[in-house]
């Protein structure tokens, strides 16, 4: 039984999977103007990257952690927002990120032909 | 937008409930942000159905964020009590103090259970010796398992320079199957010497003690003892024979590895016997009166009970560890 669920959600599990490295470069690439957490969810779906809070949230902190994003919290209207850029080091790492992202489209372009 | 008053208390317990599963460092700021993106979702909603922030609007917007583990846990960062880092250390500190309490506790065993006079309260005594033993191993795991959980939470990160790990320093994984020639060797030349010994010369086993400035002996083992020497030489026979024959074959195999099992079992029911099988110090008038001290003959016979419990309880241990590894055909520890 439990042998099955864990079947059933096991293709769920490996697209999130694939899906975890991909997030960052998306994220990253639409920060290059401020954007709090609900607009930039809202950015990626409409571009067709779906991303749900539980994973957007906790990203944009780790990535600020690690520098490549910084924030600050500001009030708008009747409630405080914090807003979410690239930093210097993220926008010196993105053109690497994005180039590797190209280099293996192409590789699994053709691994999967 | 205000949210009602029971839409706004859902909200504000979930972000309360998130708030207890969080580091105390990051929580203010992390309910903050949830708080944020609730509203920043419900007003977003409602502008889209026109409905009102009743409980149900909120209730359903909550269900879709998840349960209030779901939320904190995606904020956590991987805890652990004892990290990868620190991980393999904390094996071989287990490992090693484990090793030293169990032979610890088989010696005490050992002892524990030697005066027994009767089988029964001999696995009376091992069992709440080893049940002393399980306690012992487990109150020094939660102990061992503390010291990492602090060193793993004030220990400054490191990491460990990749440039220093040299492939060359690996050291060649030992052939299982092979045998140990200077072992076996070894084993031939005792048992043989054993052989020799107790079957022509047994009087040279004696104790030796000084008396007013002269060396004396004294008879150690009785007639008791001597019951045994048939089967002693024909178990030492029976290990040569064997090690003749793993020395011509260079090799474990299945065959040779069962017969060590049943030689070991043998040996085991040998130790058994004489363990259970009365006295085996000499318990003569004339030979106890030749000791240095009479109190010395029952701490000498515990002594040697105390040491084939030992035997019996090792070679048990050994006789299960190569079981058990056979039946993983990863074949046993020789």
């Amino acid at each position: 039984m439990a042998k099955d669920e864990n079947q059933s959600s096991l293709p769920e599990n490996m697209t999130q999977e694939l899906r975890r490295g991909v997030i960052i470069l998306a994220v990253l690439s639409q920060l290059n103007e401020e954007e709090y957490g609900y607009s930039l969810m809202g950015k990626l779906t409409e571009q067709g990257m779906e991303i749900d809070q539980g994973t957007l949230y906790p990203l944009l902190r780790r990535l600020e952690s690690k520098g490549l994003l910084q924030s600050d919290w500001r009030v708008e209207g009747s409630r405080p927002r914090r807003y979410y850029k690239i930093s210097p080091l993220g926008t010196e790492i993105l053109p690497l990120l994005i180039k590797e992202w190209n280099r293996l489209t192409e590789v699994m372009k053709g691994l999967l032909q | 937008m205000k949210t009602n008053k029971d839409g706004r208390y859902l909200i504000e317990s979930y972000i309360e409930e998130v708030g207890t599963q969080l580091p105390l460092r990051q929580r203010a700021d992390i309910q903050a942000e949830i708080r944020s993106l609730l509203e920043d979702t419900l007003e977003d909603r409602l502008a889209e159905t026109g409905g009102a922030a009743d409980v149900e609007t909120v209730a359903a917007l909550l269900k879709e964020f998840g349960s209030p583990d779901k939320m904190a846990a995606s904020y956590a960062p991987d805890r652990y009590l004892v990290g990868p880092k620190l991980f393999p250390l904390f094996m071989l500190v287990t490992k090693i103090v484990f090793a030293v309490l169990i032979v610890l506790g088989i010696i005490g065993a050992g002892i524990a259970a030697a005066p027994a006079e009767t089988f029964k309260a001999a696995l009376l005594s091992v069992g709440s010796s080893l049940l002393e033993m399980f306690n012992g191993l487990m109150s020094t795991l939660a102990w061992i398992v503390i010291v990492f959980a602090i060193l793993e939470r004030t220990l400054p990160e490191h990491e460990k320079e990749e440039e220093d790990w040299d492939p060359r320093k690996l050291e060649r994984i030992p052939d299982q199957d092979k045998v140990k020639i200077a072992e076996l060797i070894a084993g031939i030349v005792f048992s043989t010497i054993g052989i020799v010994i107790f079957n022509f010369f047994p009087h040279i086993i004696r104790g030796i003690v000084s008396a007013d400035g002269a060396i004396q002996t004294f008879q150690i083992l009785g007639e008791n003892f001597m019951r045994f020497i048939p089967w002693l030489t024909a178990i030492w026979a029976l290990e040569i024979l064997f090690s003749i024959i793993l020395l011509w074959r260079r090799q474990w195999e299945p065959a040779t590895r069962w017969i060590r099992i049943g030689l070991d079992v043998l040996g085991m029911a040998l130790t058994a016997a004489m363990l259970f099988g009365g006295p085996l110090i000499a318990t003569t008038p004339e030979a106890i009166a030749a000791w240095p001290s009479e109190e010395l003959v029952p701490l000498a016979q515990t002594g040697i009970k105390a040491l084939l419990g030992l035997i019996i309880v090792v070679e048990g241990i050994s006789v299960i560890e190569q079981l058990v590894k056979m039946l993983r055909k990863k074949g046993p520890i020789v």
